[in-house]
This record gives C-alpha cells, sequence and structure tokens, in this order.
C-alpha cells in the first residue's frame, strides 16, 4: 500500500514534469511516432513481399523426365521416394497422355490436335512434376534427381530461386539497418528530454536527496516521463498503421480485384496482431532505457551537489 | 514527578551525535580544505561554527551529510561512520539530520503545506500521518494561516520559517542550519534563532554555521571557529571573535 501510493505520486510527477516540460516531450513523441511509423510500414511491406515470395516460391518447381522404357510403375517407385524427401512439399505424376493433352490445350487450334488422331508423339514424356517447400534448396534436390536411375533429365531454374532468397536477404538487411538508425535517433531524443526535464527540476532533485529520499524515488518519475513518451509515440503511429492498411487494403482491391492473387495483402489482423506488442514493446522499452540510464546518471549527480 | 535517571540522562547527554577525529579533507585541486579537526557534538547541543569564507565551514557540512569523505581521519553522524555508508543506506541516514539553507530553497510552485509535506512524501509517511505533522509543524513555526500560501507571497523570515518547518517535519536528531539568517532583516533573524533555540530545547541537537556576530554573540551558546581548515576557537559560550570575548569579559 505504502509503495503504491508512492508509486501513485511519482507517475503524478512523471505526468507533471512532461507538461512542464511539454515542448521537448512533444518532440520526442513526434520523433518516436514517425520512427515507427516508418518502421511499420516498412514491416508491413516487408510481409506482404516476403508473403508473396513465399507464394511465388512454392510454386518454383522442377519437371523429371525419364528414359525410354522406364516402366509407369518405376516411375510411381521414384515417386514414392521423392515424396518422402523433406524439401519437397508435393510429387505429381504427370502420364504421357496427360501430357499430350496439356500440350495440345496450350500449344494447338482444335483442328491441328485432331490431325493427330489417336496418336501420341509424347508417349515416352511421363514426367514428375514436383514442387518444393523452399526455393533454396532446389538445386541440391534437382542435383540428386539426376543421379537417380532411369532419370533422362530434370528441368530447374535455378537463378528463380536464387533471385528469390537474394531479395528476402535484402529487405532483411536494409529492415535491420533502418530500424537500428531510427531506434538510436528515438533514444538520443528521449535523453535529451529528459536530461532537460532533469535540469528543469534540479532544486527539486537537490532538495529531495537532501531530506533522504531514496535514488529510486527521485529517478522514477524521469523514468515515467520516457515510458510515456514510449507509450503514446508508439500507440499514434499503431492507429494510423492501422487505418492506412485498410486504405491501402480497399485500394489494391479497387485497383486489381482479385485478377492478381499476389497483390492480395495479408488479412490485418494477422499483420497488425503480430506488430501491435512488438511495437509497444519496441517504443516502450526505448522509452525505458533511455530515461532509465539518463536519470541514474544526472539525477544521481544532482544529488551531491548541494553547497 | 518521577525520579531522574541521572545515569541514563548524563549518558543520553554524553552521546555524540556527530564526531570528527583528526578529519583532514585535501580536494583533488590541491586545495586543504580542513587539517586535522577534530570535535564532539553531543545530543541535545546547540553549537555556532563562525568562520571566515574559505576557513571549512562548507566542507564540514558536506562532510555530516556525506557529500564528500574524508581524505584522513574519521567522520561518526548519529552512531554511522560516513565513510562506511553504503550508498543505499545514505537516504535513511540523511532523515535524521534536518537541513536548513541560507536561500531557503523551497518549491515555487507549491504552497506552503505542499513544501513541507514534501519531505513526509520522500519517507513514504501515511496521509493521515503526513497531514497531523504538517499541521503540528506550521503551528510550531507559526505559519498555520499561510499553509495555501506560495512562497512567493511569504516574507524571507517566513519562507525560512517554512523551509525549518520542512526540515523538522521528519523529526531529525540533527538540525544543520547553513547561513539561516543570511538573507534576513535583524529582526526576522531574531525570530528565526529564537526558533531554533525552541527546536533545540525540545531535543534536538542544533549546528548553525553563520557570519552573524552579533546573532552568535548574543546567543550564548557553544562557538567553534575556523580559520585555514583549523579549529582556532572551541568555547562552550562563546562569541564571535576573541577580541570582544576579552572585551566583554573586561567589561563582566
Amino acid at each position: 500500500m505504502k509503495h503504491l501510493r508512492t508509486l501513485g505520486y511519482c507517475i503524478k510527477q512523471g505526468f507533471s514534469g512532461l507538461w512542464k516540460n511539454r515542448l521537448f516531450s512533444l518532440a520526442s513523441i513526434a520523433t518516436v511516432m514517425a520512427c515507427l511509423t516508418l518502421i511499420g510500414t516498412f514491416y508491413f511491406v516487408y510481409l506482404n513481399v516476403e508473403n508473396a515470395l513465399l507464394k511465388a516460391e512454392s510454386s518454383v518447381g522442377m519437371t523429371v523426365f525419364f528414359n525410354e522404357g522406364v516402366e509407369e510403375d518405376r516411375i510411381k517407385e521414384i515417386k514414392s521416394k521423392l515424396e518422402k524427401v523433406e524439401e519437397i512439399s508435393e510429387v505429381r505424376y504427370i502420364s504421357a497422355d496427360e501430357a499430350w493433352e496439356k500440350y495440345k490445350k496450350e500449344n494447338m487450334t482444335e483442328e491441328m490436335a485432331a490431325s493427330f488422331g489417336d496418336d501420341n508423339p509424347l508417349k515416352e514424356s511421363a514426367s514428375l512434376e514436383i514442387h518444393l517447400k523452399n526455393g533454396e534448396s532446389g538445386k541440391n534436390v534437382a542435383d540428386s534427381i539426376r543421379d537417380v536411375s532411369g532419370v533422362r533429365t530434370v528441368n530447374f531454374s535455378e537463378t528463380v530461386s536464387e533471385r528469390l532468397s537474394d531479395i528476402r536477404a535484402l529487405i532483411i538487411a536494409v529492415a535491420t539497418v533502418l530500424i537500428g538508425m531510427l531506434a538510436a535517433v528515438s533514444f538520443f531524443l528521449i535523453r535529451t528530454t529528459i536530461a532537460t526535464g532533469i535540469n528543469v527540476r534540479k532544486e527539486e532533485i537537490s532538495i529531495m536527496s537532501i531530506i533522504g529520499a531514496t535514488d529510486l524515488f527521485m529517478e522514477l518519475p524521469f523514468i515515467v516521463e520516457g515510458i510515456f513518451i514510449g507509450l503514446l509515440g508508439g500507440l499514434i503511429p499503431l492507429l494510423i498503421l492501422n487505418y492506412s492498411y485498410t486504405i491501402v487494403e480497399n485500394a489494391l482491391k479497387r485497383e486489381f480485384g482479385n485478377a492478381f492473387e499476389n497483390f492480395n495483402l495479408l488479412p490485418k489482423s494477422e499483420v497488425m496482431g503480430g506488430f501491435l506488442p512488438v511495437a509497444l514493446l519496441f517504443t516502450v522499452g526505448i522509452g525505458f532505457l533511455a530515461s532509465w540510464i539518463t536519470a541514474m546518471g544526472k539525477v544521481r549527480k544532482i544529488a551531491v551537489e548541494h553547497f | 514527578m518521577g525520579r531522574i535517571d541521572i545515569n541514563r540522562e548524563f549518558n543520553k547527554i554524553q552521546t555524540p551525535v556527530i564526531s570528527f577525529n583528526n578529519v583532514s579533507k585535501k580536494y583533488n585541486t590541491g586545495t586543504d580544505a580542513l587539517s586535522n579537526v577534530s570535535f564532539n557534538i553531543f545530543k541535545g547541543e546547540f553549537v555556532f561554527i563562525v568562520g571566515d569564507s574559505g576557513s571549512g565551514k562548507t566542507t564540514l557540512i558536506k562532510l555530516i551529510l556525506k557529500e564528500t569523505l574524508p581524505s584522513s581521519g574519521k567522520v561518526f553522524v548519529v552512531g554511522h561512520e560516513t565513510k562506511r555508508l553504503r550508498r543505499k543506506t545514505v537516504a535513511r541516514f540523511r532523515r535524521s539530520i534536518g537541513v536548513v539553507f541560507q536561500d531557503f530553497r523551497l518549491l515555487k510552485d507549491r504552497d506552503v503545506f505542499e513544501n513541507v509535506a514534501f519531505a513526509q512524501r520522500v519517507i513514504e509517511a501515511e496521509p493521515h500521518t503526513l497531514r497531523h505533522k504538517v499541521s503540528k509543524v506550521l503551528n510550531l513555526v507559526g505559519l498555520s494561516d499561510k499553509a495555501r500560501a506560495l512562497p512567493k507571497e511569504l516574507s524571507g523570515g517566513q519562507q525560512q520559517k517554512v523551509a525549518m518547518a520542512r526540515a523538522l517535519v521528519n523529526n531529525p536528531i540533527i538540525m544543520l542550519a547553513d547561513e539561516p539568517t543570511g538573507n534576513l532583516d535583524p529582526n526576522s533573524s531574531r525570530e528565526i534563532m529564537r526558533l531554533l533555540d525552541d527546536i533545540n530545547k525540545r531535543g534536538t541537537t542544533v549546528v548553525v554555521v553563520t557570519h552573524n556576530q552579533e546573532i552568535v554573540d548574543e546567543m550564548q551558546k557553544r562557538v567553534i571557529v575556523l580559520k585555514d581548515g583549523k579549529i582556532v576557537r572551541d568555547e562552550a559560550k562563546g562569541t564571535y571573535d576573541a577580541v570582544r570575548k576579552e572585551a566583554k569579559e573586561e567589561f563582566e
């Protein structure tokens, strides 16, 4: 009860300090807001790009063709073995007839197709269509399949999977640098704000220390101030981002409809649900750390300068 | 009336609340602020510490409050050797010392009641204890009717009384006053000194650092005189300077 009352008093003092030092507080909140808005925007773009890449990756596949005379049973045996390979998500058997039907449909007019009658020029072209879980493993899987007896050739485009991995690595690197820089800017601005607040209340701190206030009692109002800057600086952009996401989502739907599957954004609940707690923890954490470090150094220095 | 336990009373009075044993303080700048200073201040005493600027008075206060540590020798305050006090215990230690400054050091944006209550909030006092103690101490310094006034609405003497109330509200063992009359007119100065005397009569040890010769001479209390970091005089009923003392004795 006693400590709760003291905590209440310190929180009240923290808010009072925030108000007394409102110009700097506002500047800090605005900086944290700007940082989080940028981080959020970047993160949402990243998530959606990654989602699109994942979709593209899962469509990355390879086709395995077999030597002449390899029986359907043998191909199906290879298929069941491949299905057990961890990197492979799906293996589909395309029979010679199926392959010919597909070819006719995609590349011939009905008249041209009819001229072949019952002949199947692709009768030795039964194949396995393989879909990978992750494009990065494509090259290794293709090399292994090439060594299987009966396999004539494996069609696989290595560059697609490599390019996808490169894009993801680049996005992660840029995001890390950007987030690091923005976090540092927020951190130092909050430190300046708290330091200014401490200077404004120098006299009060000096009196507190001479009448026997503990370090925590003197520092807590400033830590509250820092946490509140972090909290406000986090909550406002989250609301803005939440609202903006809906606008962008609707705009994309309006512009592209469902014509391109990859243009559909991830559901807002999925994106915000993961981002909100981490973002708040991030901004409140920066506010806490910056104010705590500043208060520890500055308050304790003032507390020994009474005469 | 009950019997007085003479031994108990004697022990009580003989307990030093401040004790300097061969204390020297040399600052990093090379200045010798205090050299081999030794004295005891006992519970219930009223002591003036006088001396010119640079004589070591401020260093002496800093050593009592553990704002600085001695370069050599030992400082004991209310039973603690200040050098051995850990950072965590300094706050509690300081609650046994009430400090009054020349410039009052009141919180300008808070009224008289809140200025005094501030000292109680710092020690996490219960709300009803806080109200009771603040009212009691404001009554003692004669400012009950000014509880809701801001410091700027008070005279210098009244502001110093608020500062004294703040120093007193936590029942300190020692009241340390650094030039308490430095910013006051003679009448207010006398009033403040009378109040300090009253506080002392209630059992609090009072240590006053001052330049005010008239007050020191009038009060007839123990006087410790510092010069160039050394104690040059320590008299039970002293005056500000030796010349006056001799003249006074001659006259008597």
